[in-house]
C-alpha cells in the first residue's frame, strides 16, 4: 500500500519523530508506513489523516 | 474532567511501562545471578555443551538487557516503547519461533536423544535455542517489517 505521509510532513514541516509522537507510535512505524512496509491499524490511520485534516483515502493509496 | 481522566490514563500508561522494564531488568538479574552462581559453586570440570549452555543463556540476557535500557530510554523522552507494529513483529517471531521449534526438537531428539546424559540438558538445549531463534526473528522483522499481506 502507497501513501502520502512522506510528502504530507514536509509540506506540514513534521519530522518523522514529530509524526510518530502525535499519533503515539514508534517512529520506525512511521518509517514503515512510508515505505509502504506495513498496513496500519484502521485507528492509526484514521490518526494520520486527522494530523493532515484529510480522509484516510487521501493519505493511504489503496492498490487494486 | 476530561482532562483529569486523560492526566490518569497517561499516569497509568507511564506507570506500567515501567514496571513492565523493570521486571525484564529484574528477570535479567536474576538469571544472571544464578547462572554466576552456578559457575561458582560448580566443583567439577564443565563439559562444551554446559559452556555453551552458559554462553547461550548470557546471549539472551545481554539481548534482555539491552531491550530493558532502551525502553527505559524511551520512556523517559515520552516515546511508547511498545506499539502496534512492535507488538506484531514480536508476535509473528513467536510465532514463527514456536513453529521452528517443531523440527529443533525433532533434530535433538534424532542426535542427542540416545547419549548418555542428564534428561534437563537436551531441555534446555531446546529451550535456549527457541529463545534464540525468537531473538533472531526479532531482530530480522524489526529490521525488514512486516510486508503488506501480514500486518492486519
Amino acid at each position: 500500500m502507497e501513501t502520502r505521509i512522506r510528502e504530507l510532513r514536509a509540506r506540514e514541516k513534521l519530522t518523522q519523530e514529530d509524526l510518530a509522537k502525535k499519533v503515539n507510535v514508534r517512529r520506525e512505524t512511521i518509517v514503515f508506513l512510508e515505505k509502504g512496509k506495513y498496513n496500519p491499524s484502521l485507528k492509526l490511520a484514521y490518526d494520520i489523516a486527522k494530523i493532515f485534516n484529510l480522509t484516510i483515502e487521501e493519505v493511504f493509496l489503496i492498490e487494486k | 474532567m476530561l482532562y483529569i481522566s486523560n492526566f490518569m490514563l497517561e499516569l497509568n500508561n507511564i506507570i506500567m511501562n515501567k514496571t513492565k522494564t523493570m521486571l525484564i531488568l529484574m528477570l535479567a538479574g536474576t538469571v544472571t545471578f544464578t547462572i554466576g552462581l552456578w559457575l561458582y559453586s560448580t566443583k567439577s570440570e564443565l563439559s562444551i555443551i554446559e559452556y555453551t549452555i552458559a554462553g547461550l543463556v548470557l546471549v539472551v540476557v545481554v539481548f534482555s538487557l539491552f531491550i530493558g535500557f532502551k525502553r527505559l530510554k524511551d520512556v523517559k523522552k515520552g516515546i511508547p516503547p511498545e506499539d502496534e507494529l512492535s507488538v506484531k513483529i514480536k508476535q509473528k517471531a513467536a510465532a514463527n519461533a514456536f513453529a521452528f521449534s517443531f523440527y529443533l526438537w525433532t533434530m535433538i531428539v534424532i542426535f542427542i536423544g540416545d547419549k548418555e546424559m542428564r534428561p534437563t540438558i537436551p531441555i534446555g538445549i531446546g529451550i535456549l535455542a527457541t529463545g534464540i531463534l525468537f531473538l533472531g526473528l526479532w531482530a530480522y522483522y524489526s529490521k525488514t517489517g512486516l510486508g503488506n499481506g501480514d500486518t492486519n
